[in-house]
């Protein structure tokens, strides 16, 4: 048993320490009882991978929603203290200025977006002791696009700095390297508790519940990038005083949400199943019972 | 009891077990089966992986001890665990009440 036991837990990607403390005190439990029902040494090596990999996926996409927050308060700092927009020309390269002006811009989107969404999905599974191998699997996509992207601001942030490094205040520019280096650590240890849950195998069946499951009636992807362009127009327009500049930045708003959702919809599961309804075969997530495949 | 019906309530009937003070696993289960008077008779592998489950939810705390020799994880109650029993007994006695007014 403990020798089976312990070959399953390894086969099913269970770490050492884990592996130990479950073998030694299954081998207690046989000590005080030689014929006790412990189960089948698979079934009960799944049990145990299928309930730590939920739990690892769900603590990895909050680890990194938390990391995005710092790098969410870096990029506001930087702009908030930033006395004036250099020109875009007078940096050390264009091209240079063009890749940080993306990563951020983009970047600070997508994280967002994937992290939120990261978080909110582990949030409204917290209860369950076990997911479908689908469900982690888009928990755990959520939470790596999440981070690239998060990772993708900081150096955007760093730089940019770097390249207007003679055309802004040299404080500022320290500030920002500082702050994007300093957002790092958190970014790693994020991807770290990430790799780690990627170890575990997870053996239940079942489909991953579509947008609707996170956002509900608001889960129209549609009406959502509507609105971000409409709030970019808006915004734009009142903080430049200017029609012309808020729909220039509109346009670039709805390029870019629509490149993004074409690149990344179906990854982060919002283009399937946009009304939440199980397809033929899926089970609900309340009735998503522990059903394991064999082996 | 059917397994499918007692999975439902297996994390509250262990914290309640474990409310009397510290167990280690096989104790655990067999206070389960003494109080229930042998009708939780579930495979008791699956008690591991919920008192695992309960003590990263930071509803149990463990530590180790030794006994004849070997090794042995004991399990208590923390305060958010006391805490979690509390509501969780509260939930069943209403469920309780209303099945009964239904069922008499």
């Amino acid at each position: 048993m403990i020798d089976e036991l312990g070959r399953e837990l390894t086969a099913r990607g269970v770490d050492r320490r884990r592996r130990e403390r479950i073998l030694d005190e299954i081998a207690d439990h046989l000590a005080c009882d030689p014929d006790a029902d412990l189960g089948e040494p698979r079934a009960l090596a799944a049990q145990f991978a299928d309930e730590l990999a939920a739990s690892a996926a769900r603590r990895a996409a909050w680890t990194a929603f938390a990391a995005l927050t710092l790098v969410a308060a870096a990029l506001l700092a930087t702009q908030a203290a930033l006395p004036a927009v250099p020109d875009i020309a007078g940096g050390r390269s264009v091209v240079l200025a063009a890749v940080a002006g993306l990563c951020v811009f983009a970047g600070a989107q997508v994280a967002f977006v994937a992290g939120s969404l990261a978080a909110l999905r582990a949030l409204r599974l917290r209860r369950e002791p076990a997911l479908a191998a689908a469900e982690v699997a888009l928990l755990r996509r959520r939470t790596a696009v999440a981070l690239g992207a998060g990772a993708a601001t900081a150096a955007g942030i760093a730089l940019y700095a770097l390249n207007f490094w003679d055309q802004v205040p040299r404080w500022w520019s320290l500030l920002s390297v500082v702050l994007a280096a300093a957002a790092v650590a958190p970014l790693a240890a994020a991807a770290l508790a990430h790799a780690r849950a990627g170890a575990l195998a997870v053996s239940v069946e079942g489909q991953a519940g579509g947008f609707a499951a996170d956002l509900g009636p608001l889960a129209r992807p549609r009406a959502i990038g509507v609105a971000a362009v409409a709030a970019m127009l808006v915004g734009a327009s009142l903080a430049e005083r200017s029609l012309v500049e808020g729909v220039e930045r509109a346009a670039v708003e709805a390029i870019a949400f629509t490149a993004g959702y074409l690149a990344l919809g179906r990854p982060l599961g919002l283009s399937s199943d946009p009304t939440g309804s199980p397809r033929p075969g899926a089970a609900s997530p309340s009735a998503r019972s522990p059903r394991r495949r064999p082996g | 009891m059917a397994g499918d019906a007692l999975k439902g309530h297996l994390d509250s009937l262990i914290l309640a077990v474990l409310a009397a003070g510290p167990l280690h696993g096989y104790a655990a289960i067999e206070e389960l089966k003494r109080r229930s008077a042998g009708t939780f008779d579930l495979p008791e592998g699956t008690v591991y992986p919920a008192l695992h489950r309960l003590e990263r939810a930071g509803l149990l705390d463990s530590a180790w001890t030794q006994a004849e020799g070997r090794r042995r994880r004991v399990y208590r109650l923390t305060r958010a665990g006391r805490r979690e029993l509390a509501a969780r007994r509260r939930e069943w006695r209403g469920f309780a009440r209303a099945v009964e007014a239904v069922l008499a």
